[in-house]
């Protein structure tokens, strides 16, 4: 039954794509929902047969588990990269806005937007790529609780 | 006419991934979610279902609105909370309306609504919305670096999300900005955020700027991707989790403890293994997302001792996610969640595997904890829940306990005095008391049923509050009785500790007294009565109309029925009230004591700084004033302290368990001299016209041990 469930999500998510394709090569808008909402009840399928099943978590799953550092740290990088690019290209591209004859107030207000959108992205990297790195780490023993009051 | 092209400088690859690929997320949002439901379906059968309009409309004021998130002392976090999900709310129909234009209303019936004015006050709109969840973030980052409350532990997957936050409204202020660069649309200025990062950017050429606007789309859909992938395995999935758990919490009121049905029949008592959890306790350890609230207030937490009701709670649902097979935290077997014991694995028990003899131990039961979590778990019944097992199962229980037991068994009574003697205090009164047997042979009709309890009746410190109660019963001629040598423990402590049977016994016999007699009203002075009478009671057919006397006073001097002297002695200046956990929190009673000190002449209410629904308990429910307190420093003493730093002299208290640990609490802190506690009943006792202090009461003879 589970199994049957889950040939027919994939299915209906496979059917879904096609029509997603479809509609974008053929230029015809109209099929493009269909598509996806074949493509959400394909994958919710998938999923439900899958996490109401008795198997434990497929053995790629376990792999993606192990390699999650690995995988956490490249994604953060590659993912925040490009907006890291383009503010600073914005930082660059300030200094010749300035001169250009457009509300230099408005100019200064983006240059420091640029500044502090770029400071707040190579954050967020440092801070995941800690937190990921740090996760992994084995908690150890656990420690005596100190008294909330001692603390604060 | 204002507008855009959706989907601008994107080719037709663009679409068919972003729509391809959204089957992934499904599937590991509907796995993760799924799983969790099928873990959470261990547990036992309970029904959660009834009164689903009052379930949904509170989810929805106490959730959505933040009525339980944004609180008069969290108003930081909450703020922070508020920002972050209303930000992100918007920004999800923001992206849902463009959806609804471009593959809906578009392609079918060939309608543009995404114009004009509309659209003007949709770019600002999300503009605000985008800022609004980075202002959240940001708030939240310098909460967890710099603020770093004690109550709060950051972990990698709190971090890890606050950053994916951060980066996808970065990115979506980016994407707009270079589109706003190329186009330089006349009304851009409507994206306020966007537009003058677009003024910046306009010092590149268009090329590259298309360039970099392509590779930060893909970027953008990707890091979404990834996002809602990680959803159900991280805490945020506790807009699911939590919001189910508020719709499903428990509506009964908050001090009853379910009883273990039929329990001469039962094969198991309480809770020793994970499948003994009723499902709704197993989703509600699922909820937390160990936000630290119920620490702030929490006695043993704050006074070093090994239960944090957070940590049980996440010690539990890491057991659970190990048990239910998932990855519930969580990003690593090391620093997670649940930090000290998730990723131990399936094969523990429960007790002490998963949680220890101390914690369960360590719980005064004040309901604090509860009181304060922001979605609704209840800790208590988790803990006395597994009391039960230990109790009754196992017959493992502190040494202190035994003698409380085997009172009750043998005396009716947690102390070590007869039966006859219940009543001896009544002899040091100028006027008789009437019990009720005499009342119901004399066919008199009785307004107020008197139930002195256990400390009342025995312990001398207490039995000047029952002196006092009566003294002011008579003078306002209130025609009252009491059950005398009938009465027994109403069953709370041995409840609370987890001797289940023996609290049904306790209670049936109590009931079984109290159906004989006829009254219109049962007062009390011990709130833990107060609350079994009240709320425990009709679970065994037991419905009385009960008051505590704090209410009863209260109603006495604003009627007029009992005369207070304006050069009482025993109330002036300062004075401080103890809200008792059983009776503020529990049944929400703050006004009547607060009233009473009010009407005293010369007294002036000085509140602590932790009162009403967030007092400090005093350390003595759910048994705890039976057993020792040999782990961090005392509660009762940091609670004395605590009163002391108002200014004032006097502590009144509603609560003889309370008025006992404060007596020691004194003691302990050495200020006998110049601070003391008094029950209201005995304020106001000692400050009726012609009164003067209660007299000293009967010494009652104990009975020689077993």
């Amino acid at each position: 039954m589970r199994r049957n469930a889950t040939i027919l999500s994939i299915v209906v998510a496979v059917v879904g794509i096609a029509v997603v394709v479809f509609s974008e090569l053929s230029g015809v808008s109209w099929p493009r929902i269909i598509g996806i909402v074949l493509i959400s009840l394909g994958g919710i399928g998938v999923g439900v047969a899958a996490g109401l099943g008795d198997e434990r978590p497929g053995r790629w799953l376990g792999r993606l588990r192990d390699a999650r550092v690995a995988i956490g740290v490249a994604l953060a990088i590659v993912m925040v990269l490009p907006v890291v690019a383009a503010l600073a290209g914005a930082i660059v591209g300030f200094f010749s806005a300035l001169g250009s004859g457009l509300n230099p107030a408005v100019v200064t207000g983006g240059g420091v937007i640029a500044l502090l959108m770029l400071v707040a992205a190579l954050g967020s990297v440092w801070i995941a790529v800690r937190a990921i790195r740090r996760a992994a780490t084995p908690a150890g023993v656990p420690q005596e609780a100190a008294a909330g009051e001692e603390r604060a | 006419m204002p507008t855009r092209q959706i989907l601008w400088n994107i080719t037709s690859v663009g679409p068919i991934l972003l729509y391809s690929l959204m089957v992934v997320p499904f599937i590991f949002i509907a796995f993760g979610l799924s799983r969790r439901a099928r873990m959470w379906r261990l547990g036992q059968p309970e029904d959660r279902f009834d009164q689903m309009p009052r379930r949904l409309w509170n989810a929805f004021v106490m959730s959505v609105l933040h009525g339980r998130i944004e609180r008069r002392r969290n108003r930081y976090g909450g703020t922070m909370h508020l920002l972050i999900f209303w930000g992100f709310i918007a920004l999800f129909v923001g992206t849902t309306i463009v959806m609804i234009q471009a593959d809906i209303v578009g392609p079918f019936f060939h309608l543009t609504f995404y114009e004009g004015d509309f659209y003007l006050g949709f770019k600002a709109a999300m503009n605000l919305a985008g800022l609004a969840v980075i202002a959240g973030v940001l708030l939240a980052l310098y909460r967890r670096y710099v603020r770093r409350p004690a109550t709060q532990d950051t972990t990698g997957d709190d971090l890890v999300i606050l950053c994916f936050l951060l980066v996808l409204c970065v990115q979506g202020f980016v994407l707009q900005a270079l589109r706003l660069a190329v186009t330089q649309d006349p009304w851009a200025a409507w994206s306020f955020v966007s537009y003058p990062l677009a003024l910046s950017l306009r010092g590149l050429s268009p090329t590259a700027l298309r360039a970099i606007h392509a590779i930060n789309w893909y970027a953008h859909f990707g890091t979404t991707t990834v996002f809602l992938s990680y959803v159900a395995y991280s805490k945020m999935v506790h807009p699911f989790t939590s919001v189910a758990n508020v719709v499903f919490r428990r509506l009964k009121p908050r001090g009853v403890l379910e009883p273990i049905p039929n329990i001469e029949e039962a094969e198991t008592f309480g809770i020793g293994r994970l499948e003994d959890f009723s499902w709704a306790q197993l989703m509600s350890v699922d909820a937390c997302m160990h936000c630290g609230r119920c620490l702030e207030y929490c006695p043993t937490f704050n006074t070093g001792k090994p239960l944090r009701p957070r940590d049980l709670v996440l010690e539990i649902a890491g057991y659970l996610a190990d048990r239910g097979d998932i990855f519930s935290g969580e990003l690593g077997a090391g620093e997670n969640s649940a930090r000290f014991r998730w990723g131990a694995g399936p094969d523990r028990e429960l007790v002490p595997g998963v949680v220890s003899e101390a914690e369960l131990w360590d719980c005064t039961t004040c309901g604090a904890c509860m009181e304060q979590c922001p979605v609704y778990i209840e800790h208590v019944p988790l803990i006395v829940g597994m009391r039960r097992n230990l109790v009754l199962e196992r017959g493992e229980f502190p040494d202190e306990v035994t003698s409380v037991f085997n009172n009750l068994e043998r005396l009716g009574s947690v102390y070590q005095f007869p039966p006859d003697q219940r009543d001896a205090w009544t002899r040091k009164l100028d006027r008789p008391v009437r019990r009720m047997a005499e009342a119901a042979a004399a066919g008199e009709e009785v307004e107020v049923l008197f139930f002195v309890g256990c400390l009342g009746s025995f312990d001398a410190r207490n039995q000047r509050t029952t002196l006092a109660l009566a003294r002011i019963l008579q003078a306002a001629g209130i025609n009252f009785a009491i059950l005398g040598k009938e009465e027994t423990c109403n069953g709370d402590p041995a409840r609370r500790i987890g001797n289940e049977y023996l609290a049904q016994m306790m209670a049936q016999q109590t009931v079984e007294t109290l159906n004989q007699y006829s009254f219109k009203k049962i007062v009390t002075a011990c709130p833990h009565c107060f609350n079994a009478l009240k709320n425990e009671y009709p679970q065994i057919g037991g419905n009385f109309e009960v008051v505590h006397h704090s209410q009863l006073l209260d109603q006495l001097i604003s009627e007029g029925r009992i005369k207070l002297d304006p050069n009482s002695a025993l109330a002036r200046g300062k004075v401080t009230y103890h809200d008792p956990c059983y009776l503020g929190r529990y049944n929400g009673v703050y006004d009547a004591p607060r009233g009473v000190i009010g009407a005293l002449p010369g007294a002036e209410l000085t509140e602590m700084r932790r009162n009403r629904s967030r007092s400090f308990c005093c350390g003595g429910g759910g048994g705890r004033l039976f057993m020792e307190e040999t782990r961090g420093t005392r509660i009762n003493q940091a609670r004395v302290r605590e009163a002391m730093n108002t200014g004032a002299e006097l502590l009144a208290a509603a609560c003889p368990f309370c008025m006992t640990m404060f007596e020691d609490g004194i003691h302990g802190v050495g200020a006998e001299e110049q601070f003391r506690v008094l029950d209201i009943a005995e304020i106001v006792a000692g400050s009726l016209a012609g009164s003067g202090e209660p007299a000293e009461p009967a010494e009652p003879r104990p009975v020689p041990a077993p």
